[in-house]
């Protein structure tokens, strides 16, 4: 899988690298049992500090999202994954504080509905 | 007739050199200008098609008459000096030249703002690269054979080396330079080769572990092209290798009485080596040019976004010190081949490991004898 990352975004680059392996594994670019580049090698080829991608690796691991193994390092876990309470709590405000802010935009309903299901629609067509 | 073939050769040594430099412009990444990033749709610009004329219109007009002057003055084995001054001058005028045509494209990017018109990425491949580097293993497994061989044929034949082992030539192939012979410096040769197989060893790692840089406008090719790159250069420098090898070989052979080459037969063999390391190098820069930029690819489209800009990281646009970033070589951004990251302690190290490396090697027949 291909990950792109921009360095004048807002979005802070663990946090970009870590949507984009989080989406690949949502629609099956990532594939359950892949292993992830090293750390090492995924900084090095980004050009950026081993830190940052040591960051995301930790998040995708607290998360569930992959599991470390000593001899193959990240490994993509098998789905579904198992979210804690604290995530689906997190996960449950996330998606609130999305709609509402859409909602304070003006959108209408059926509009945020659109949207939402084209978001899906698009990550099935990925697959 | 030898004075003829020297200068001759010596054309071929100010001709390869200049060449190189004069098509420079074109042998690195599509876009990079100078070592100035530009997106890539401002290639056809006409003032940066001029300023790459420029470049070369100046550096030929000062070179090629320095080149054939000191070609016509240096001949065999008297003055290396002035040869050594003639290379130098001509690296340093196209460096001089480099660096002022770098400036003029960073003030027209700035004019220009050509990178503010677009999002800059950086994209990496996920999938590691199964490319097995069993042939590079097998071939420096050779390499070692043949230094063991040798080694082992000047301990066998001891009692026919002469008394003093020759290890520096003229291009007749007549020592000009020896040591007494011992039963340590009758390694010379061996050891010679074992430095020459350790360098190589050094160079084709360095290769293997270099940055991959992707292109935003088609990562999946230039992911390709960056293989083939990189598994070309393996290749040339594994070539080099056996030649260098194989001609300190026969001279070993030569000096042990093996073989017996004629000073005509010397002259021949030096200069065929020669020609042939600076052809399998220029080819392989002029096929493949920097991260694999001249091999045939399928017609770029315009994307939204650029290659990050990285101008920054490039000091002087040919020292790249980038303190975030813990590769340790990548590909050289004007020029042929890789460079290190001088910001990493690591490459600092090995860097300061190769300086002594050939230092020793320099030092070679004094520690020997």
């Amino acid at each position: 899988m291909l990950i792109k990352l921009d360095f004048e975004s807002e979005i802070p680059i663990y946090q970009q690298l870590k949507d984009q392996i989080v989406m690949g594994i949502a629609v099956d670019d990532l594939e359950p049992g892949e292993s992830l580049p090293s750390v090492r090698e995924l900084a090095s080829d980004l050009g950026v500090n081993l830190h940052t991608i040591r960051k995301s690796y930790n998040q995708l691991k607290t998360e569930g999202f992959v599991h470390v193994n000593r001899r193959k390092g990240a490994i993509v876990a098998n789905l579904p994954i198992a979210l804690d309470d604290d995530q689906k709590q997190l996960l449950d405000n996330g998606l609130n504080t999305f709609i509402a802010t859409l909602i304070c935009s003006g959108k209408s309903h059926e509009e945020i509905r659109l949207k939402i299901d084209s978001i899906l629609d698009r990550m099935i067509e990925r697959k | 007739m030898n004075n003829m073939s020297n200068i001759l050769l010596n054309l071929v040594i100010f001709g390869f050199l200049i060449g190189i430099e004069v098509i420079m412009p074109k042998l690195t990444r599509k876009d990079i200008v100078f070592s100035i990033r530009v997106p890539i749709e401002v290639l056809d610009d006409k003032r940066i098609k001029e300023i790459i004329d420029n470049y070369r219109k100046k550096l030929l007009r000062v070179t090629v008459p320095i080149a054939l002057v000191i070609s016509l003055m240096v001949n065999g084995d008297t003055r290396p000096g002035v040869y050594v001054i003639g290379v130098f001058s001509v690296i340093g005028l196209s460096i001089f030249y480099f660096l002022e045509s770098r400036k003029e494209i960073k003030e027209l990017k700035e004019n220009e703002q050509w990178t503010f018109k677009k999002r800059q990425v950086t994209i990496v491949e996920t999938k590691k690269d199964e490319g097995s580097n069993f042939l590079t293993t097998l071939a420096f497994i050779v390499g070692g054979l043949i230094v063991l061989g040798n080694a082992i044929y000047v301990k066998i034949n001891y009692l026919q080396f002469p008394s003093e082992i020759p290890f520096h030539w003229n291009m007749q192939g007549a020592g000009t330079q020896s040591i007494p012979k011992t039963p340590l410096s009758i390694f010379l040769m061996p050891g010679i080769q074992l430095f020459i197989l350790l360098i190589m060893v050094f160079t084709c790692k360095s290769i293997a572990l270099s940055k991959v840089q992707l292109d935003v406008e088609d990562p999946k090719q230039s992911k390709i092209r960056n293989n083939i790159f990189k598994r070309r250069w393996t290749a040339a420098v594994i070539s080099m290798m056996f030649l260098l090898l194989s001609l300190f070989s026969l001279y070993n052979f030569d000096t042990g009485g093996t073989i017996n080459i004629s000073p005509e037969s010397y002259n021949f063999i030096n200069i065929l080596m020669l020609v042939l390391i600076f052809l399998i190098a220029g080819i392989t820069a002029f096929t493949t040019g920097q991260g694999g930029s001249r091999l045939k690819n399928k017609t770029i489209e315009v994307v939204e976004e650029m290659n990050r800009d990285d101008d920054q990281f490039w000091k002087f646009g040919m020292i790249y010190y980038n303190k975030n970033d813990p590769s340790i070589f990548i590909e050289k951004r004007f020029g042929i081949g890789f460079t290190i990251n001088f910001a990493n302690p690591i490459a600092i190290v090995l860097l300061v490991g190769l300086l002594a490396l050939i230092g020793i090697f320099a030092l070679l027949p004094k520690i020997l004898s």
